[in-house]
C-alpha cells in the first residue's frame, strides 16, 4: 500500500479517529490495558467457581455445590426455581422454570433446593455450567456474571409413563435442562463465592426419544428393533478423508484443519420413480443409494455409471439442466476439477433405468488453478430464462493461505456464477454479474427475499462477514448486506431460507460458531487488540478491513467482537427489505460449532422448525479444547 | 491440538417452532440428537408417509438416517411442481398454501445449508386440517396459478402428494400413508 493510500484510509476511517481520542493520554492507554486484564482474570476466576459447581452436580454432591455459595448468601425469590409443565405432546414434555417461593432465599434455602433438585435426576450424562458473560466488575471484590447451566441425563417419568412403558419396565425418560442465571460474586480469599443469584430463564424438556428412529443397525425402515445390520436400511456408507490431503502436492500445511471439513449430502429422485434417493459427497468414495421403495436402500453408484472413486467431492447438486425430466449432477470438488454428469436412459429399451454420463470436458466448467476449492453449490434460474444456472462457493487454498483475520476474511478463492447456455455448456458470468464474493464460503442459498420474482442469494462465509446479494433483475447483483441488516460477522457455516413466522416472506437461518469464550470477546478486549496493533504497527495492514467493518456497522463496532462469536443467526424478514436477528430472543444460537442447518416442519403443525447439525471432532476425547 | 476436540461430540439441535416467536430444542426428547460429527443434512419423505425424515452425513463416520415416527403428527400435503415454461422442476417457485387458519409459504430449491440438497416437492404441515382452502403458485416464469382446495379429491382424509403441471388444471393426487 502506498503512503498516500494509507493516509486516505487513515483520515477517512472514523474508527481510527475514535481510537486516537481514546488513546489520547497515557493514562487512558493504561486503563485499556488494565480493563482487558481485569476482564480476563475475572473470567478465569469465575470459571473456577462454576467448574466446582458443575462437578458437584455431576457427582450428586450437594456439599460441593454449596461450597460455591457465600455464607451471607441472600437473594430475592428468583434465586432458585421450580419446573412448571408448559406443554405435553407425543411423548415430549416442556417445562418452564418459574420462581415458586414467596420469600427471599438464604443459604439454607439453597441447600434444600439443590438437594431436592439433584434427587429428581436418576443419571447425569453431561453437566456443564458455562460462563456466559461478565456483566460488571466492581472493584477487587465484587462482580456480576451470567452463567448457563446445561444438564443432560435421565429421570423418573413422574409416574406419568404410559402403561406400556411400565410393562416394559421403563420408568425412565431422557431430560435436558438449560438455565441462565445471573450471579453476584464476592471474593473470599482466593476463591469467588456466589453471594446472590437470580434465574433469567430456564427450560427442561423430557421425552421417550421415540419421535425419530435412528435406522443404524436395522435392515429396513420397519424393523421393530436393531437386527444387527451393518447399515441404516442398506446405507452402509462411511465418510472418509480426502486422500489427496496426504500427498505432497495437496498437504494442507498452512490450514491443516481443512481435512475435517467434507461431508455433504443430497436427497434427490434421480430416476423419477417418486422415491427419494440419497447421494453422499465424500473425500474419497462418493456414493449414490437408490431408494427401492420397500424400506431399503441399495448402493447404485456403479450401476448408474458413476466412478468407484471421485476424491475431493464436497457437494452434489442434482438438477435438471436440460429440462428433460431427469436430474443431472454437478459435483463440486476441492482438490480437482468439479464435474458435470448428464442423466440419460441406460439403454433405448430401458428409459426408466438411468445412468450418468460425464460431460465435464465440454461443459465450459474449468478448475481454478490445480484444484477447484469448491465446497458448496446451489442451482437456480437466476435470469428467469427457463434453464437452471449454478452458483459455486469456494474456500481458501489450505496449502498457501490462512484466514487473514478472525472476523472479516476475504482471501478465499472466489465464488462463481455459472450461466447455463443450453446443451450442457456454462459460462462463468461472475464478473459481469457484479459479484465479488471472496469470503471463505461454506453456505450458498437462493431465495427471493424481496418477492420481486427473481432469486437473491445469501452467502455464509467462515471467519467473518456473510453477504446478502440482491438480484437486480437485469443479470447483475448488488451486495445489500448493510442496508438489509442481514450482515452477519460470525463464522458462517451454512445458510437456509424459509418462512419461519408464516408472514408470507422468506426468513434466513445462518449457522455460525458460538464460542465458549464469548465472555472474553467484549469491548475491553477489542480496545486492547486495537492498541496492540497500533503499538506493533500492524494497524496499517488492517486499516482497509477496519474501514470496511466501520462502513458496515458504524457506531456498533465496539460490539463487533461479541457479534462475531455469538453463534447462529435467525433473520426475520420484515417485508420491507430489512431483517432483524432474533436468535438471542428465540434461543436458536446455542453454544457450539454448527454446520448444516435446514428449515422443515417435523411435526406437521404448519410451522417451520429448524434442524442444526454441529460438531468438530478432532480427537477421541469428549472434552473440548 | 492435543487430546481434546475443537468442539467434540455436540448434540444436534431440533428447534421446535412452538409459535409466538418461541423455539424449544427437542432433539433429545425426540431422539434426534446424534453426537456424531455432523456436516450436511438433507430432508426428504423417504417412505412417503407425509412425515419428513432426515439424513445427515458425518465427518469420518457413518451417516445418520432418522426416520420420522412421530405418532401424533399432523396431516401433510406435498406439492410436486412440473414446469413447462419454467425450468422442469420449478426450482425457485414460490408456493402459498392456506389451511386450518394458517398461510404458509415455501420455495422450491436445489441446494442450501452446508453442501446439502433437500427433496424438491414442497411440504406443508396441515395440523388437524383435512381440507386445503387455497394454493397459490408463483412459477419462475412469472405465471401465477391458483388452485381451489375444493377441487382436491375430498376422499383423501390424511396426507397426500399433489402433482401440478404449470398452467394445467389437471391435478394428480397420491395418497401418503403410514405403513
Amino acid at each position: 500500500m502506498s503512503k498516500r493510500q494509507k493516509r486516505v484510509i487513515l483520515y477517512s476511517s472514523p474508527l481510527v479517529v475514535l481510537l486516537l481520542i481514546i488513546g489520547f493520554g497515557k493514562l487512558k492507554l493504561d486503563q485499556i490495558e488494565s480493563n482487558a486484564q481485569q476482564l480476563a482474570q475475572m473470567g478465569q476466576a469465575a470459571q473456577k467457581t462454576l467448574g466446582e459447581f458443575r462437578t458437584g452436580v455431576e457427582k450428586f454432591d450437594v456439599e460441593k455445590v454449596l461450597s460455591c455459595y457465600d455464607d451471607q448468601y441472600a437473594s430475592d425469590r428468583e434465586g432458585f426455581s421450580e419446573e412448571q409443565l408448559q406443554s405435553e405432546r407425543d411423548g415430549v414434555r416442556v417445562y418452564r422454570w418459574q420462581p415458586t417461593r414467596e420469600k427471599p432465599t438464604s443459604k439454607p434455602d439453597i441447600a434444600a433446593e439443590i438437594g431436592r433438585y439433584l434427587k429428581t435426576m436418576s443419571t447425569v450424562e453431561e453437566a456443564k455450567l458455562k460462563l456466559d458473560s461478565v456483566e460488571r466488575i466492581d472493584g477487587a471484590e465484587h462482580a456480576v456474571i451470567r452463567s448457563f447451566l446445561w444438564l443432560r441425563g435421565t429421570r423418573d417419568a413422574n409416574g406419568v409413563a404410559t402403561r406400556n412403558d411400565r410393562a416394559r419396565g421403563e420408568g425412565k425418560e431422557a431430560f435436558e435442562t438449560q438455565v441462565l442465571f445471573r450471579m453476584w460474586l464476592r471474593a473470599d480469599g482466593n476463591a469467588w463465592k456466589i453471594r446472590r443469584q437470580e434465574m433469567i430463564r430456564g427450560t427442561t424438556v423430557t421425552g421417550d426419544r421415540r419421535g425419530f428412529t435412528d435406522l443404524w443397525g436395522r435392515s429396513n425402515f420397519y424393523a421393530s428393533e436393531a437386527d444387527g445390520a451393518a447399515s441404516s436400511a442398506g446405507i452402509d456408507f462411511a465418510s472418509r478423508f480426502n486422500p489427496n490431503f496426504l500427498t505432497s502436492a495437496w498437504k494442507p500445511k498452512t490450514f491443516e484443519i481443512i481435512k475435517y471439513g467434507p461431508a455433504g449430502v443430497s436427497a434427490m429422485d434421480y430416476d423419477d420413480d417418486g422415491w427419494y434417493d440419497v447421494f453422499f459427497a465424500d473425500g474419497e468414495r462418493p456414493r449414490l443409494y437408490r431408494n427401492r421403495g420397500d424400506g431399503t436402500f441399495t448402493d447404485a453408484t456403479l450401476d448408474v455409471g458413476l466412478p468407484e472413486t471421485m476424491p475431493g467431492v464436497n457437494v452434489g447438486i442434482f438438477a435438471d439442466f436440460d429440462n428433460d425430466g431427469y436430474k443431472d449432477a454437478f459435483f463440486g470438488c476441492f482438490t480437482d476439477s468439479s464435474r458435470l454428469f448428464r442423466n440419460v436412459a441406460a439403454s433405448p429399451e430401458q428409459a426408466a433405468r438411468r445412468k450418468f454420463v460425464e460431460v465435464t470436458d465440454t461443459s465450459g466448467i474449468v478448475k481454478k488453478g490445480d484444484g477447484d476449492f469448491v465446497v458448496v453449490a446451489s442451482a437456480a434460474d437466476y435470469d428467469n430464462d427457463g434453464d437452471l444456472d449454478l452458483y459455486t462457493g469456494r474456500y481458501l487454498d489450505p496449502r498457501r493461505h490462512l484466514p487473514t483475520t478472525l472476523f472479516y476474511t476475504r482471501n478465499g478463492e472466489g465464488n462463481s456464477l455459472l450461466r447455463n447456455d443450453g446443451n450442457f455448456h456454462f459460462t462463468d458470468v461472475t464478473r459481469e454479474a457484479g459479484i465479488d464474493e471472496t469470503g471463505l464460503t461454506l453456505g450458498v442459498a437462493w431465495g427471493d427475499y424481496d418477492s420481486d420474482n427473481d432469486l437473491d442469494m445469501y452467502v455464509a462465509n467462515d471467519f467473518g462477514r456473510d453477504s446478502l446479494l440482491r438480484n437486480n433483475g437485469n443479470g447483475t447483483f448488488s451486495d445489500v448486506s448493510k442496508e438489509s441488516n442481514a450482515f452477519d460477522p460470525g463464522y458462517g457455516m451454512s445458510s437456509t431460507w424459509g418462512d419461519i413466522d408464516n408472514d408470507g416472506d422468506l426468513d434466513i437461518y445462518v449457522s455460525d460458531v458460538h464460542s465458549g469464550q464469548r465472555w472474553y470477546g467484549q469491548a475491553a478486549t477489542l480496545y486492547k487488540y486495537l492498541l496492540t496493533s497500533v503499538r506493533q504497527g500492524t494497524i496499517f495492514e488492517d486499516l482497509p478491513v477496519y474501514k470496511e467493518i466501520y462502513d458496515h456497522v458504524g457506531a456498533d463496532w465496539s460490539t463487533y467482537g461479541d457479534k462475531t462469536v455469538k453463534g447462529n443467526a435467525l433473520y426475520l424478514n420484515d417485508g420491507n427489505g430489512k431483517f432483524t436477528d432474533v436468535s438471542e430472543a428465540t434461543n436458536t444460537n446455542p453454544y457450539g460449532w454448527y454446520w448444516s442447518s435446514t428449515m422443515f416442519d417435523y411435526d406437521n403443525d404448519g410451522r417451520q422448525d429448524i434442524y442444526a447439525a454441529n460438531g468438530w471432532i478432532t480427537s477421541k476425547s469428549t472434552q473440548d479444547l | 491440538m492435543g487430546e481434546n476436540s475443537w468442539n467434540g461430540y455436540e448434540h444436534k439441535c431440533l428447534f421446535a417452532n412452538v409459535g409466538k416467536g418461541q423455539f424449544i430444542d427437542v432433539a433429545r426428547p425426540t431422539g434426534s440428537d446424534s453426537v456424531k460429527d455432523g456436516r450436511g443434512v438433507a430432508v426428504a419423505d423417504f417412505n412417503r408417509d407425509g412425515r419428513l425424515d432426515l439424513v445427515m452425513n458425518n465427518n469420518n463416520e457413518t451417516p445418520v438416517l432418522y426416520l420420522n415416527n412421530l405418532r401424533k403428527s399432523g396431516n401433510a400435503l406435498e406439492l410436486k411442481l412440473v414446469g413447462t415454461q419454467s425450468n422442469h422442476d420449478a426450482i425457485g417457485a414460490y408456493v402459498r398454501l392456506t389451511a386450518g387458519g394458517k398461510t404458509m409459504t415455501r420455495q422450491v430449491e436445489a441446494g442450501s445449508g452446508y453442501a446439502s440438497q433437500m427433496m424438491l416437492p414442497v411440504h406443508f404441515g396441515l395440523g388437524k386440517a383435512e381440507q386445503v382452502d387455497t394454493i397459490e403458485i408463483r412459477w419462475p416464469s412469472g405465471r401465477v396459478q391458483l388452485i381451489d382446495g375444493q377441487k382436491l379429491a375430498p376422499s383423501v382424509k390424511g396426507s397426500r402428494q399433489l402433482r401440478v403441471k404449470e398452467g394445467s388444471d389437471l391435478l394428480t393426487q397420491l395418497v401418503l400413508e403410514t405403513r
